[in-house]
């Protein structure tokens, strides 16, 4: 077993990050701006994620997609940071 | 544990039970050969059986550079190229060690059938000898390999009941269970051996509970992730 930490920056709009590595892991912890969320099997509310396995998908809620703006390039300061600690 | 880097590979030749490194080697190599014997039988199918006999050979060559003689504690090739050394049998032994201070040795006596010096016009000039095992060599046993510490590690979503100010989860009853990390909610709560403060959680493990804050008892709807290891 090995266990990595993976960080992204969230796509504006978006509401999940998608990752082949993610495939098929069992995630250990999701944080999006620090906050940690919890794991459900419907859809994600507030603080909640959902995950595809065979997609290495992680869905947030999808009533609060990733700010930032939409148009043009984004600075990096205004995008939202998620961590996925994952074990493979 | 670090490999083992070839400078700390060392032959060295024993003389009056101190050992001395012969020359100053930049390469050693031992071998061990065991005879091996064809054991096919008419039931072997189409791939040769094979066993070993029980006898082996080992043999140990190094080559290096070398000084007229041996003043500065190095066994000088001219030394060993006397009859009276050369001739006659030897015990050498082969020093090994690590970074970490690890080492293991390997001894034995030997006779010395080759060796040879050359000198290249714009080079220096390098030694190189063979020495061929005469009986058994002999070292430390070596322990077998262990299998690495077992660790298990998860993460386990609790729903809090409104009111308490703790949860609790049979697994994390297990022996051996490590608390990587708690976050109440959302929010990352920290360790402490006490009664839980503000962002705080005192964790019970014989008794799988995770405490918080007495004094902020859970609202309808929260949770506590727990993420965990279990050591073996």
């Amino acid at each position: 077993m090995a266990v990595y930490t993976n960080n992204y920056l969230g796509l504006p709009g978006l509401d999940y990050v998608q990752d082949a590595g993610l495939a098929f892991a069992t995630i250990l912890k999701v944080t999006r701006e620090g906050k940690v969320h919890k794991k459900v099997d419907g859809t994600p509310g507030s603080l909640e994620f959902r995950y595809t396995s065979s997609g290495g998908k992680i869905e947030f809620n999808p009533n609060n997609p990733f700010r930032g703006p939409t148009i043009g390039r984004p600075n990096a300061q205004e995008l939202e940071k998620i961590s996925i600690k994952y074990k493979v | 544990m670090t490999p083992i880097f070839g400078y700390d590979a060392v032959v060295s030749l024993i003389v009056d039970a101190v050992a001395y490194p012969i020359f100053c080697a930049t390469d050693m190599a031992l071998r061990v050969k065991q005879d091996v014997v064809l054991a096919t039988t008419a039931s072997s199918g189409i791939a040769r059986h094979k066993r070993l006999r029980g006898l082996y050979e080992w043999s140990v060559t190094t080559s290096g550079l070398t000084k007229i003689n041996n003043s500065d504690g190095q066994i000088s090739f001219f030394y060993l190229l006397q009859e009276s050394v050369r001739g006659v049998q030897q015990t050498i032994q082969i020093d090994f060690s690590d970074a970490e201070g690890n080492d293991h040795s390997i001894s034995g006596t030997v006779i010395i059938p080759e060796l040879g010096i050359n000198g290249p016009a714009t080079d220096w000039s390098t030694a190189d000898i063979t020495f061929e095992g005469t009986g058994e060599f002999s070292m430390a046993a070596v322990d077998p390999p262990e299998p690495a510490a077992c660790e298990q590690e998860d993460t386990l979503y609790i729903d809090a009941v409104a009111g308490q100010t703790s949860v609790h989860h049979d697994l994390l009853e297990q022996d051996g269970v490590v608390i990587l990390s708690v976050a109440r909610t959302g929010d990352t709560l920290y360790a402490t051996n006490g009664t839980p403060g503000s962002l705080q959680f005192l964790a019970d493990l014989p008794n799988g509970d995770i405490h918080i804050d007495p004094t902020v008892p859970f609202n309808s709807g929260e949770w506590v992730a727990v993420e965990y290891k279990i050591e073996s």
